[in-house]
């Protein structure tokens, strides 16, 4: 593989709630590195930690524990001011295309709110000029640049959204979720149009979803989360075909398919995902998992490289 | 860019329109608004209308015209118990009236803009201080208050107008904070954060804008708690001094049965200003309210 552009250590988060001795684990000591030119998919149940994941690796929200590094700059301790300068570096694309864009401004105003921050000395016609380009970039008509986000569509504002984040000319996307709040048919018009900005504009992707399909289409890597833990990342290759962990063989298994009119190989899960603020002991799968041993109530498993270069967290046998 | 410049001032004033729509639907509103522009433009000209000097007493020869009827002294509105134009003393007390009202309010909302967006936006012990101020203040008896102060800064209408400013502005405080922490919860706020925008630019160029219609509703509401503040003030004799006339003091002369009774010219018109300014600005208020709501299109 090659650089490292995201280098995540040891990295907590814990939510305080009223009962101090109790915080919320929504994070709970994940390390793992993103690597420059490739796509991450984050996967995992609602609550799992994979948006917080995000806004972590962002350092939108501090951490309780651990660090980030973006290219060898450790994000955790920089001052304010340095930061925000660093932020044009990476950014985010968020879920949901009503709520990320701000009603009172034109797409022109929000477009242009970045060079504004970033580039203080450009003049109106520069930042004219820049963001013509960018709506052309997002497949928008130069026309829509005076309208307000209420007169757009679902997919058409994510597309401005998809914009402002690649105003910048970052390196690195967050995508929190970025298509499940449209329909499925504006989905796929959406995923292509990030594949193109990718490719246009050589950018490095962290994709959260809990669409297994999207992911399975998108990224080169995945990472399945379960209860703000890591329990298996790898290629897209080794976690689709060799499904070593037990949580990530249900969660494929539930990916729906036409072609197959068996149902039975369907692992369904029982029970709910046990609540963050008062996991269970040992490894957090195991009130769920059919293969539960004595071991995994006592003790959490570790992550483990497999020969093919895959981490697994589990204390089954497996090659 | 002459073009882009255009169509963007274009799209602007039709989005205007869009408010300006919906408040015209509501009749109360607009009747209100009607109401308080004659109030206004009166108050403006206030010399051309009056036909008589407020503050003179009316004379016919040596004679003061004392408790004239409108029909017997010939004027609109006959004359007070010191022989002095009713109407014309009514016409300029709006202009006490109305600027006690915009200037005491537009102390209270900056004050409570500011002091309600650091409390919400940043939270902690800037918070806690703000608002345990807000509570402190909150429990003054304000008209006590306000009587005491009057009377030892000597009583005058500037007095009152930064008196009534300064112990008015924690509604607007508590609902500047109440909705900045809705709005700096938003996805748009923390794309603002995300591309690395200051505090003062998220909360002046997205955080404000986005609570501005509260905020100017409360804002009417207040102003017209404002006039009758002052009117009560005035009437109770610590606001608006005489002769300076104010409806609050022309109303002071119905302290007396007689007038009560048998003169209702004197009291009768500066009682309906009060009450129809007051009543006219809260329809305002209530017509800007659903007006500015965004989301409630049709």
């Amino acid at each position: 593989m090659s650089e490292v552009m995201i280098d995540v250590q040891n990295l907590k988060k814990y939510f305080p709630t009223s009962n101090k001795e109790k915080p919320v684990k929504a994070v709970d000591d994940i390390t793992f590195q993103i690597f420059k030119g490739e796509t991450l998919g984050v996967v995992g149940e609602s609550g799992c930690g994979k948006s917080t994941t995000g806004r972590l690796v962002l350092n939108l929200i501090e951490p309780t524990e651990g660090t980030v590094s973006f290219k060898g700059q450790e994000l955790t301790h920089l001052k304010r001011k340095a930061m925000r300068a660093m932020r044009g570096e990476m950014q985010i694309i968020f879920q949901d295309p009503y709520a990320s864009l701000d009603p009172r401004k034109t797409v022109f105003q929000i477009l242009a709110e970045p060079y504004q921050i970033h580039h203080p000395e450009m003049g109106r016609d520069e930042i004219y000029a820049n963001v013509t380009r960018l709506i052309d970039c997002v497949g928008l008509r130069p026309e829509h640049i005076y309208r307000y986000p209420h007169e757009f569509s679902g997919g058409q504002r994510q597309r401005v959204g998809i914009a402002r984040a690649i105003a910048l000319n970052p390196e690195f996307v967050v995508c929190d979720e970025p298509v499940s709040a449209l329909d499925v048919s504006i989905q796929a018009q959406v995923i292509n149009l990030m594949q193109d900005i990718k490719k246009e504009f050589n950018l490095t992707y962290m994709f959260i979803s809990h669409d297994l399909r999207i992911i399975k289409h998108f990224c080169d890597r995945v990472m399945v989360m379960y209860l703000g833990n890591i329990v298996e990342m790898g290629t897209k290759k080794a976690i689709y075909e060799k499904r070593r962990h037990p949580y990530t063989k249900a969660l494929l298994s539930a990916i729906p398919n036409i072609k197959s009119e068996d149902h039975s190989k369907r692992i369904l899960l029982t029970g709910d995902i046990p609540s963050p603020v008062n996991p269970p002991s040992g490894c957090p799968f195991h009130p769920r998992c059919s293969y539960c041993m004595d071991i995994c109530k006592k003790e959490k498993p570790c992550l483990r490289t497999m020969a093919d270069g895959t981490q697994v967290a589990c204390h089954l046998e497996m090659d | 860019m002459e073009n882009t410049k255009k169509r963007f001032k274009r799209r602007q004033s039709l989005f205007k329109t869009d408010a300006w729509k919906r408040f015209k639907k509501n009749k109360l509103a607009l009747l209100g608004t009607a109401v308080i522009l004659i109030m206004i433009l009166a108050a403006i000209f206030a010399p051309v209308l009056a036909q008589n000097d407020p503050y003179i007493s009316l004379q016919e020869g040596s004679t003061i015209l004392k408790n004239m009827s409108p029909s017997e002294s010939g004027t609109i509105l006959g004359t007070d118990s010191i022989g002095r134009d009713v109407f014309s003393r009514l016409v300029y007390a709006a202009r006490v009236s109305m600027s006690v009202g915009l200037v005491a309010v537009g102390i209270s909302t900056v004050i409570g803009i500011v002091l309600g967006s650091i409390s919400g936006y940043f939270g902690g012990v800037a918070d806690m201080v703000i608002m345990r101020c807000v509570d402190v203040v909150n429990c003054f008896p304000v008209m006590f208050l306000i009587i005491i102060v009057a009377t030892i800064l000597e009583p005058s209408i500037y007095n009152i107008m930064v008196i009534i400013g300064l112990c008015n502005w924690t509604g607007t405080a508590r609902l500047v904070r109440g909705e900045i922490l809705r709005v700096r919860e938003m996805e748009y706020v923390q794309a603002a954060v995300s591309l690395g925008a200051s505090d003062f630019r998220i909360i002046f160029s997205h955080v404000i804008p986005n609570v501005m219609a509260p905020i100017i509703v409360e804002a009417t509401m207040q102003m017209a708690r404002a006039i009758m503040t002052e009117a009560s003030l005035s009437y109770l004799g610590c606001g608006v001094q005489l002769p300076t006339a104010s409806w609050g003091n022309m109303l002071n002369e119905a302290n007396n049965l007689a007038t009560l009774t048998s003169r209702p010219w004197q009291w009768l018109p500066a009682g309906a200003c009060i009450f129809l300014a007051v009543l006219s600005i809260n329809f305002i208020g209530d017509g800007l309210r659903d007006a500015l709501d965004a989301k409630q299109k049709k």
